[in-house]
Protein backbone atom coordinates (compact mmCIF):
# COMPACT_ATOMS: atom_id res chain seq x y z
CA UNK A 1 0.00 0.00 0.00
CA UNK A 2 1.15 3.38 -1.23
CA UNK A 3 1.70 5.84 2.09
CA UNK A 4 -0.33 8.56 2.19
CA UNK A 5 -0.29 11.59 -0.71
CA UNK A 6 1.62 9.17 -2.83
CA UNK A 7 0.54 7.14 -5.98
CA UNK A 8 1.80 4.65 -8.34
CA UNK A 9 3.52 7.61 -10.42
CA UNK A 10 5.37 9.04 -7.41
CA UNK A 11 7.12 5.82 -6.98
CA UNK A 12 8.21 5.21 -10.68
CA UNK A 13 12.04 5.56 -11.13
CA UNK A 14 13.12 8.41 -12.92
CA UNK A 15 16.66 9.04 -13.85
CA UNK A 16 17.86 12.71 -14.64
CA UNK A 17 21.24 13.98 -17.00
CA UNK A 18 21.71 17.64 -16.08
CA UNK A 19 23.63 19.17 -18.92
CA UNK A 20 25.11 22.48 -19.26
CA UNK A 21 24.15 24.15 -22.60
CA UNK A 22 26.38 26.84 -24.09
CA UNK A 23 26.05 30.47 -23.35
CA UNK A 24 24.95 32.82 -26.51
CA UNK A 25 28.24 34.19 -26.65
CA UNK A 26 29.91 30.50 -27.10
CA UNK A 27 27.22 29.08 -29.28
CA UNK A 28 27.95 32.10 -31.63
CA UNK A 29 31.72 33.02 -31.29
CA UNK A 30 33.01 29.35 -30.20
CA UNK A 31 34.09 28.36 -26.59
CA UNK A 32 37.51 30.65 -26.84
CA UNK A 33 35.31 33.52 -27.00
CA UNK A 34 35.86 35.30 -23.49
CA UNK A 35 33.72 38.46 -22.62
CA UNK A 36 34.74 41.75 -22.77
CA UNK A 37 35.47 43.52 -19.01
CA UNK A 38 33.48 46.46 -19.20
CA UNK A 39 31.90 48.88 -21.42
CA UNK A 40 33.95 50.70 -23.89
CA UNK A 41 33.53 54.68 -22.55
CA UNK A 42 33.34 55.20 -26.39
CA UNK A 43 29.93 52.91 -26.65
CA UNK A 44 28.35 54.49 -23.72
CA UNK A 45 29.30 57.94 -24.81
CA UNK A 46 27.27 57.15 -27.74
CA UNK A 47 24.61 55.80 -26.37
CA UNK A 48 24.15 58.74 -24.17
CA UNK A 49 24.08 61.16 -27.24
CA UNK A 50 21.28 58.65 -28.60
CA UNK A 51 19.28 59.77 -25.30
CA UNK A 52 20.08 63.87 -25.89
CA UNK A 53 18.95 63.27 -29.29
CA UNK A 54 15.58 61.67 -28.84
CA UNK A 55 15.30 63.82 -25.67
CA UNK A 56 14.85 66.54 -27.98
CA UNK A 57 11.78 65.03 -29.98
CA UNK A 58 10.29 63.15 -26.17
CA UNK A 59 10.11 66.89 -24.58
CA UNK A 60 7.61 67.91 -27.06
CA UNK A 61 5.24 64.88 -26.52
CA UNK A 62 5.68 64.95 -22.85
CA UNK A 63 4.26 69.00 -23.12
CA UNK A 64 1.67 67.65 -24.95
CA UNK A 65 0.62 64.82 -23.12
CA UNK A 66 0.63 67.13 -19.59
CA UNK A 67 -1.07 70.00 -21.51
CA UNK A 68 -4.22 66.78 -22.57
CA UNK A 69 -3.98 65.90 -18.75
CA UNK A 70 -5.93 68.84 -16.85
CA UNK A 71 -8.93 68.90 -19.40
CA UNK A 72 -9.27 65.20 -18.44
CA UNK A 73 -8.96 65.43 -14.68
CA UNK A 74 -12.46 65.86 -13.90
CA UNK A 75 -13.60 62.48 -16.07
CA UNK A 76 -10.96 60.85 -14.75
CA UNK A 77 -12.27 61.22 -11.19
CA UNK A 78 -15.82 60.99 -11.57
CA UNK A 79 -16.83 59.64 -15.28
CA UNK A 80 -16.01 55.92 -14.53
CA UNK A 81 -13.27 53.30 -15.66
CA UNK A 82 -12.45 53.83 -19.26
CA UNK A 83 -12.02 58.10 -18.66
CA UNK A 84 -9.60 56.71 -15.69
CA UNK A 85 -7.91 54.23 -17.73
CA UNK A 86 -7.00 56.17 -20.54
CA UNK A 87 -5.82 59.03 -17.38
CA UNK A 88 -3.79 56.46 -15.98
CA UNK A 89 -2.19 55.21 -19.11
CA UNK A 90 -0.75 58.79 -20.57
CA UNK A 91 0.74 58.79 -16.77
CA UNK A 92 2.02 55.20 -16.67
CA UNK A 93 3.57 56.25 -19.69
CA UNK A 94 5.45 59.39 -18.14
CA UNK A 95 6.09 57.55 -15.10
CA UNK A 96 7.93 55.10 -17.26
CA UNK A 97 9.69 57.63 -20.27
CA UNK A 98 10.23 61.29 -18.91
CA UNK A 99 13.12 59.59 -16.74
CA UNK A 100 14.80 57.91 -19.66
CA UNK A 101 14.29 60.69 -21.60
CA UNK A 102 16.19 63.79 -18.77
CA UNK A 103 13.14 64.25 -17.29
CA UNK A 104 13.23 62.47 -13.08
CA UNK A 105 11.43 65.29 -11.93
CA UNK A 106 8.69 64.63 -13.99
CA UNK A 107 8.72 61.38 -13.55
CA UNK A 108 8.79 61.53 -9.73
CA UNK A 109 5.32 63.07 -10.02
CA UNK A 110 4.10 60.62 -12.15
CA UNK A 111 5.22 58.22 -10.31
CA UNK A 112 3.61 59.29 -7.47
CA UNK A 113 0.25 59.96 -9.10
CA UNK A 114 0.09 56.47 -10.87
CA UNK A 115 0.53 55.02 -7.21
CA UNK A 116 -2.57 56.92 -6.25
CA UNK A 117 -4.66 55.62 -8.83
CA UNK A 118 -3.70 52.14 -8.17
CA UNK A 119 -4.39 52.44 -4.58
CA UNK A 120 -7.77 54.00 -4.31
CA UNK A 121 -10.58 53.87 -5.32
CA UNK A 122 -12.62 57.46 -4.84
CA UNK A 123 -9.75 60.16 -6.56
CA UNK A 124 -9.39 63.72 -5.38
CA UNK A 125 -9.50 66.27 -8.20
CA UNK A 126 -7.27 68.65 -6.65
CA UNK A 127 -4.72 66.15 -5.55
CA UNK A 128 -5.09 64.99 -9.15
CA UNK A 129 -4.73 68.66 -10.64
CA UNK A 130 -1.12 69.55 -7.84
CA UNK A 131 0.41 66.37 -9.36
CA UNK A 132 -0.19 67.65 -13.30
CA UNK A 133 0.45 71.32 -12.48
CA UNK A 134 3.79 70.09 -10.55
CA UNK A 135 4.77 67.84 -13.76
CA UNK A 136 3.85 71.10 -15.78
CA UNK A 137 6.03 73.56 -13.71
CA UNK A 138 8.76 71.10 -13.55
CA UNK A 139 8.85 70.44 -17.50
CA UNK A 140 8.59 74.32 -18.28
CA UNK A 141 11.43 74.68 -15.90
CA UNK A 142 14.99 74.23 -17.79
CA UNK A 143 16.44 72.94 -14.68
CA UNK A 144 14.14 72.16 -11.93
CA UNK A 145 15.16 72.35 -8.35
CA UNK A 146 15.15 68.75 -7.10
CA UNK A 147 14.71 69.96 -3.28
CA UNK A 148 11.92 71.55 -4.31
CA UNK A 149 10.52 68.81 -6.58
CA UNK A 150 11.01 66.98 -3.10
CA UNK A 151 8.95 69.29 -1.19
CA UNK A 152 6.49 69.04 -3.53
CA UNK A 153 5.64 65.41 -3.54
CA UNK A 154 6.16 65.13 0.08
CA UNK A 155 3.06 67.75 0.49
CA UNK A 156 1.07 65.52 -1.86
CA UNK A 157 1.80 62.56 0.08
CA UNK A 158 0.47 64.62 3.22
CA UNK A 159 -2.55 66.01 1.15
CA UNK A 160 -3.33 62.00 0.11
CA UNK A 161 -3.25 60.57 3.66
CA UNK A 162 -5.43 63.60 4.81
CA UNK A 163 -8.07 62.59 2.36
CA UNK A 164 -7.55 59.38 3.21
CA UNK A 165 -8.03 59.98 7.05
CA UNK A 166 -11.06 61.86 6.30
CA UNK A 167 -13.37 58.92 4.26
CA UNK A 168 -12.44 60.96 1.20
CA UNK A 169 -10.97 58.45 -0.68
CA UNK A 170 -11.00 54.89 -0.54
CA UNK A 171 -8.62 52.15 -0.45
CA UNK A 172 -8.94 49.83 -3.78
CA UNK A 173 -9.96 46.24 -2.98
CA UNK A 174 -6.83 43.90 -3.39
CA UNK A 175 -7.61 41.39 -6.47
CA UNK B 1 41.22 41.46 -32.60
CA UNK B 2 38.23 39.53 -30.87
CA UNK B 3 35.09 39.86 -32.01
CA UNK B 4 32.32 42.04 -30.87
CA UNK B 5 29.50 39.44 -29.65
CA UNK B 6 26.47 41.94 -30.18
CA UNK B 7 27.48 41.89 -33.79
CA UNK B 8 26.21 38.68 -33.77
CA UNK B 9 23.10 38.79 -32.43
CA UNK B 10 19.14 39.71 -33.16
CA UNK B 11 17.33 41.34 -30.72
CA UNK B 12 13.51 41.35 -30.70
CA UNK B 13 12.48 45.04 -28.99
CA UNK B 14 8.82 44.94 -27.81
CA UNK B 15 7.36 47.72 -26.95
CA UNK B 16 3.83 50.04 -27.45
CA UNK B 17 6.22 53.52 -27.56
CA UNK B 18 7.64 54.51 -30.52
CA UNK B 19 10.17 56.55 -28.43
CA UNK B 20 10.78 53.52 -26.56
CA UNK B 21 11.53 51.60 -29.75
CA UNK B 22 13.56 54.27 -31.01
CA UNK B 23 15.61 54.89 -28.09
CA UNK B 24 16.37 50.92 -27.76
CA UNK B 25 17.59 50.80 -31.73
CA UNK B 26 19.23 53.50 -31.23
CA UNK B 27 20.87 52.55 -27.84
CA UNK B 28 21.69 48.12 -29.62
CA UNK B 29 22.80 49.67 -32.73
CA UNK B 30 25.47 51.97 -30.80
CA UNK B 31 26.01 48.40 -28.87
CA UNK B 32 26.67 47.30 -32.20
CA UNK B 33 24.10 44.40 -32.08
CA UNK B 34 24.16 43.40 -35.78
CA UNK B 35 19.76 43.22 -36.00
CA UNK B 36 17.17 45.06 -34.29
CA UNK B 37 14.29 43.56 -34.80
CA UNK B 38 10.97 45.96 -33.48
CA UNK B 39 7.48 45.39 -32.06
CA UNK B 40 4.92 47.49 -30.98
CA UNK B 41 3.16 44.64 -28.99
CA UNK B 42 2.72 41.36 -27.79
CA UNK B 43 0.75 39.42 -30.80
CA UNK B 44 3.37 41.74 -33.21
CA UNK B 45 6.06 40.54 -31.28
CA UNK B 46 5.32 37.24 -31.58
CA UNK B 47 5.11 37.08 -35.59
CA UNK B 48 8.32 38.78 -35.11
CA UNK B 49 9.43 36.22 -33.24
CA UNK B 50 8.98 33.07 -35.60
CA UNK B 51 10.07 34.99 -38.24
CA UNK B 52 13.40 36.56 -37.15
CA UNK B 53 14.23 33.40 -34.46
CA UNK B 54 16.08 36.65 -32.60
CA UNK B 55 18.82 35.43 -29.61
CA UNK B 56 17.31 38.17 -27.09
CA UNK B 57 14.41 39.73 -26.70
CA UNK B 58 13.88 42.83 -25.08
CA UNK B 59 10.07 43.51 -23.62
CA UNK B 60 8.18 46.16 -22.09
CA UNK B 61 5.36 45.33 -19.48
CA UNK B 62 2.42 47.28 -19.54
CA UNK B 63 0.87 46.98 -23.59
CA UNK B 64 -2.32 46.54 -25.14
CA UNK B 65 -3.60 44.32 -26.27
CA UNK B 66 -1.11 41.93 -25.28
CA UNK B 67 1.25 42.77 -22.52
CA UNK B 68 4.43 41.59 -21.96
CA UNK B 69 3.57 38.99 -19.50
CA UNK B 70 1.25 37.52 -21.77
CA UNK B 71 4.45 37.66 -24.02
CA UNK B 72 6.65 35.94 -22.11
CA UNK B 73 4.38 33.21 -21.09
CA UNK B 74 3.86 31.99 -24.71
CA UNK B 75 7.41 31.92 -25.82
CA UNK B 76 8.21 30.15 -22.45
CA UNK B 77 5.92 27.59 -23.85
CA UNK B 78 7.82 27.25 -27.20
CA UNK B 79 11.09 27.60 -25.87
CA UNK B 80 13.32 25.49 -28.63
CA UNK B 81 14.50 22.46 -26.87
CA UNK B 82 18.25 22.40 -28.59
CA UNK B 83 19.65 25.83 -27.93
CA UNK B 84 17.72 26.40 -24.22
CA UNK B 85 15.57 29.24 -23.20
CA UNK B 86 15.07 32.35 -25.70
CA UNK B 87 16.81 35.19 -22.73
CA UNK B 88 13.84 37.98 -21.92
CA UNK B 89 14.54 41.53 -20.43
CA UNK B 90 11.61 42.72 -19.32
CA UNK B 91 11.91 46.62 -18.73
CA UNK B 92 9.47 48.44 -16.55
CA UNK B 93 8.04 51.29 -14.57
CA UNK B 94 6.42 48.62 -12.53
CA UNK B 95 8.96 47.71 -9.69
CA UNK B 96 6.65 46.53 -7.12
CA UNK B 97 7.18 43.44 -6.03
CA UNK B 98 4.22 41.59 -7.11
CA UNK B 99 5.35 42.87 -10.30
CA UNK B 100 8.58 41.16 -10.05
CA UNK B 101 7.05 38.15 -9.05
CA UNK B 102 4.83 37.92 -11.44
CA UNK B 103 7.72 38.28 -13.93
CA UNK B 104 9.45 35.37 -12.22
CA UNK B 105 6.33 32.65 -12.71
CA UNK B 106 6.34 33.85 -16.45
CA UNK B 107 9.85 33.09 -16.90
CA UNK B 108 11.09 36.55 -17.50
CA UNK B 109 15.41 36.50 -17.15
CA UNK B 110 16.17 39.80 -16.26
CA UNK B 111 14.03 42.77 -14.86
CA UNK B 112 15.18 46.27 -15.81
CA UNK B 113 13.46 48.95 -14.08
CA UNK B 114 12.24 52.49 -15.76
CA UNK B 115 14.12 55.05 -16.19
CA UNK B 116 16.24 53.47 -18.69
CA UNK B 117 20.50 53.56 -17.92
CA UNK B 118 22.27 52.96 -20.30
CA UNK B 119 24.91 50.84 -18.55
CA UNK B 120 22.44 49.00 -17.15
CA UNK B 121 21.55 47.97 -20.10
CA UNK B 122 24.41 46.62 -21.44
CA UNK B 123 25.14 45.23 -17.97
CA UNK B 124 21.72 43.20 -18.74
CA UNK B 125 22.37 42.30 -21.66
CA UNK B 126 26.15 41.41 -21.45
CA UNK B 127 24.99 39.09 -18.90
CA UNK B 128 22.27 37.15 -20.42
CA UNK B 129 24.70 36.50 -23.63
CA UNK B 130 27.37 34.89 -21.59
CA UNK B 131 24.74 32.75 -18.98
CA UNK B 132 25.04 29.02 -19.39
CA UNK B 133 22.10 27.43 -18.82
CA UNK B 134 21.19 24.21 -16.58
CA UNK B 135 18.73 21.80 -18.37
CA UNK B 136 18.01 18.57 -16.86
CA UNK B 137 17.15 15.58 -19.34
CA UNK B 138 14.55 12.83 -18.58
CA UNK B 139 16.06 9.88 -19.89
CA UNK B 140 12.56 8.45 -19.09
CA UNK B 141 10.67 11.25 -21.41
CA UNK B 142 11.07 11.91 -24.91
CA UNK B 143 13.96 14.41 -25.95
CA UNK B 144 10.98 16.76 -25.67
CA UNK B 145 11.07 16.83 -21.96
CA UNK B 146 13.82 18.95 -20.88
CA UNK B 147 13.34 21.05 -18.29
CA UNK B 148 15.81 24.60 -17.86
CA UNK B 149 16.79 24.80 -14.33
Amino acid sequence: MNPPGMDTQDQQDVSARFVRLPSIAERKLGSSYSAPVRLDPRVLDQMQETIKVLSRQYVDTLGRQIHELLPMIQDACNGGPVARGKFYELIHDMRGLAGTFGHPIVGKFAKSLCSYMEKYDFLDQTIIRFHVEAMRDALEQNKPDDRLADATLYSLEQLIDKAAASGLTGLKKQA
Amino acid sequence: MARNVFETLTVLVVDDSSHMRHLMLGLLRALGVGEVVLANDGEDAWAKYILHSPDVVITDAAMAPTDGFALAKRLRENDPASFGRVPIIMISAHTEVSAIERAREVGITEFVRKPLVPRTLYERLIAVVNRRQEAAIVASAPTSAVTFL
